[in-house]
């Protein structure tokens, strides 16, 4: 779709670097704000190197600034491949790169929400404190564990690990444990870096997060005893990966088709995954209602509690699925849309 | 007045000259006074004075049994301050009155020091004034809200683009105190407008306990007299930008989404800026920009600083919250002048507070009437506590003034 002449006389007239982020950011209000963030990159980028020495001229800045407009309004690079990174969570950041998918709002929004219940509502993680004042009480038998673990399937940046570390702090003398899984060399490479830079986000909370090469249709995690899955398997249809309509173009040229292309297949490995490891409970990125409801008919058996959680877009976003015999996850029907 | 009996009285301290000479044997006379002496309390803020002595005790206790909080603390030293004037106040009045009836005694003797007696009275006097005012600047309750940092937001008023270019004017004027005080800020969120170094909005937050007391009165319309940057023919214009001082209530909160939880279900919607489409991993926009709309209240806040929309939300909710706060406070100061004499002046009041003069080099504020001939060294920060101490003198002498008007 063109846009509208008056729109680019107005960018014009404001700055060439504005009109030239309008061809992919389409609103003068967002390219306002890119060429913010692009701009702050680049003095940020240039103050350090200003600080190792190295001369930078004014001419330089400016360069470099029009360059990225240019990159980004009219050969679509995604800015957060530009500027090389994504802020996740309430204070990590998470490294992009090409080849590996750019983490997602969505993602970090239920990522966030079902951290946060499991913190709030899971009883080894509210258990801890009345163990604490009070060692002789009986905490229930599914939270006797002294190490909560998480297995975060597809991870691709590590973005969800990384968050579910950042925001499960096990109570003192417990720990949580993170292990994330990426078929994609790339990935895991990109993933580790990450965990080395926002290690300090939850190393001192005796949180551990490992990343590991393997393909989850040949994974066993039979005698893991994790305690939730999380995933965000690729799940974009042929159909709606080759629609301008569903996928942007940005998307397609300059995002990893592996990342993408997927759907039921993946789910149903997930859940035949949680109960060969006997694991209580699953909560996975979906495309939309349509693919909801195919999971909860044919991946999740009579012996789960099964529901979908929207986005703030209002559109149905996570499969969320615990078993039914298991109290310690029974709050996550509070998650579920009513 | 009979309470004054309890007290001690200070011979030797607060009486100076012959007076432990003069009075060895004298007892308790009844007070004398006359309302209009302005070194005596009215009756109705003695009254007041005393009330707050006996509520210290309470909050004192409560202080050592629920562990230490800023704001109580605050209440605390002001209360201590109410006490101590208080208790010298009581000294001093019935000293004052034995002087009185000896100086108009006709024994041969008190005849003699009539002289140093007056002398006396005189000193005694002006001492019990200064107690006064400062029982009275105790007095006046501390802001429920003055222990808090702050949010200051600015927008432009009337004058178009140079308005808007004032605005960011004043934020920085602000920065830069900030800077200056080494006090830790954030700029929350900016709006600029297109070609000139202006906002349509800027939120500032200011994130030392008490920076809302600081910046209490900065609230209002801040007027400018320059020729603007964008004025061809060099004539001066006036434009004005508004300032909102905003508690900020959630300061050092680690948990990002506690505020959020503070709201009940449904209190607040979320409206995702450009959510169309089927989003997730078909698509890789940044668009983060964040609206909350609190229902019951109508107020809104957008939010686009940061590239991630969990940070503008959260960031959002923080406004939201002190806005509210603001908005609360600020009816329930209302109700409780409608119910007060009309005599009380407000000192919230948000009309033309100040003018920023530029070809003068000046700077008056229209409240205490005071002007500076030093308009850089304002706007950039150096001498803006200068006026903020004039201010803020002002503020109190208002509200003491109302002290004495309540009915
Ligand atoms: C949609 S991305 C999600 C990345 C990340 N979790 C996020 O939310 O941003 C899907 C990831 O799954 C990985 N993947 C694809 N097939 C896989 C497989 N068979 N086993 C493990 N990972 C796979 C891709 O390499 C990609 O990183």
């Amino acid at each position: 779709m063109r846009l509208p002449q008056a729109i680019l006389t107005r960018a014009w007239r404001e700055s060439a670097n504005l009109a030239q982020l309008l061809p992919e950011v389409r609103t003068i209000e967002s390219a306002r704000s890119e060429l913010r963030w692009i701009t702050e990159y680049v003095h940020e980028k240039m103050t350090d190197r200003a600080s190792k020495g190295i001369k930078v001229s004014e001419g330089d800045l400016q360069n470099k600034i029009s360059h990225l407009c240019y990159l980004r309004g009219q050969k679509g690079f995604p800015l957060q491949y530009l500027l090389g990174s994504q802020p996740f969570g309430d204070s990590l950041e998470i490294k992009c790169r090409r080849g590996v998918l750019i983490p997602r709002w969505e993602t970090e929004e239920w990522g966030i929400k079902v951290a946060q219940a499991i913190r709030r509502s899971h009883p080894f993680f509210t258990a801890g404190a009345q163990e604490d004042l009070d060692p002789g009480t009986d905490i229930p038998s599914e939270a006797t564990g002294h190490t909560f673990k998480v297995l975060d399937l597809c991870t691709g940046t590590g973005c969800l690990a990384l968050l579910f570390a950042e925001q499960l702090r096990a109570p003192t003398v417990k720990s949580v444990y993170v292990e994330g899984v990426d078929i994609s060399q790339n990935a895991v490479d990109l993933a580790r870096r990450n965990r080395s830079i926002n290690v300090g986000q939850f190393e001192q909370y005796g949180t551990s997060v490992v990343f590991t090469r393997a393909d989850m249709f040949a994974l066993d995690v039979a005698s893991d005893h994790f305690d939730i899955i999380i995933a965000n398997p690729p799940y974009v249809s042929e159909e709606h990966y080759y629609s301008c309509r569903h996928t942007t173009r940005s998307v397609r040229r300059f995002e990893p088709k592996q990342a993408l292309l997927g759907g039921i297949d993946f789910y149903r490995r997930i859940f035949q995954l949680a109960r060969e490891g006997a694991v209580p409970a699953v909560v996975c990125e979906v495309a939309d209602q349509e693919q909801l409801q195919e999971i909860v008919d044919e991946c999740i058996d009579d012996g789960w509690d099964a529901g979908g959680m929207s986005d703030s877009a209002g559109v149905a976003r996570t499969v969320i699925a615990w078993r039914k015999e298991l109290s310690a996850w029974s709050w996550m029907k509070q998650l579920i849309d009513s | 007045m009979r309470i004054f009996r309890a007290v001690v009285r200070p011979w030797a301290a607060p009486v100076r000259k012959h007076c432990g000479r003069l009075f060895p044997a004298m007892r308790w006379f009844n007070t004398v006074q006359g309302g209009a002496i302005d070194y005596a309390l009215h009756p109705k803020l003695l009254a007041k004075a005393q009330s707050l002595r006996a509520e210290r005790d309470k909050l004192s206790k409560s202080l050592t049994d629920d562990g230490y909080d800023p704001a109580k603390a605050l209440e605390q030293s002001r209360l201590d301050r109410v006490a101590s004037n208080l208790a010298r106040y009581e000294q001093f009045l019935p000293t004052l009155d034995d002087l009185h009836k000896l100086s108009v005694s006709e024994d041969p003797e008190a005849l003699e020091l009539r002289q140093d007696v007056l002398e006396e009275i005189e000193d005694i006097k002006q001492q019990l004034h200064d107690i006064t005012i400062r029982i009275k600047n105790a007095l006046i309750s501390t802001h429920p809200f003055a222990s808090y940092p702050c949010i200051l937001e600015f927008r432009p008023g009337i004058g178009g683009t140079e308005a808007a270019i004032f605005a960011k004017d004043l934020m920085n004027m602000y920065v830069s105190y900030c800077t200056l005080k080494k006090w830790r800020y954030s700029i929350l969120n900016v709006n600029e407008i297109s070609g000139a170094d202006g906002i349509t909005e800027g939120i500032l937050s200011i994130d030392e306990s008490g920076a809302y007391e600081r910046f209490r009165f900065e609230g209002g319309v801040h007027r400018v007299q320059r020729i603007p940057a964008t004025e061809s023919k060099g004539r001066v214009h006036t434009s004005a930008a508004a300032i909102v001082v905003l508690p900020q209530l959630d300061g050092g909160n680690e948990d990002s989404s506690d505020v959020e939880r503070s709201f009940a279900p449904g209190e607040v919607r979320i409206d995702i800026m450009r959510a169309r489409g089927a989003g997730g991993q078909h698509v890789n926009t940044t668009e983060s920009a964040v609206r909350l709309t609190h229902i019951p209240t109508g107020i809104t806040v957008s939010m686009q600083d940061s590239r991630s929309q969990h940070k503008n939300k959260a960031k959002a909710y923080m406004i939201l919250r002190a806005r509210l706060a603001e908005k609360e406070h600020a009816e329930k100061v209302a109700n409780e002048r409608q119910s007060r004499s009309s005599q009380v002046t407000s000192t919230d009041r948000s009309d033309k507070v100040r003018t920023y003069n530029y070809s003068q080099n000046r700077v008056t504020d229209h409240r205490c009437g005071f002007t500076m001939y030093d308009l850089d060294g304002c706007m950039d920060g150096t001498s803006l506590q200068t006026l903020l101490d004039k201010v803020a003198e002002w503020a109190q002498e208002e509200e003491v003034k109302n002290l004495e008007n309540v009915e």
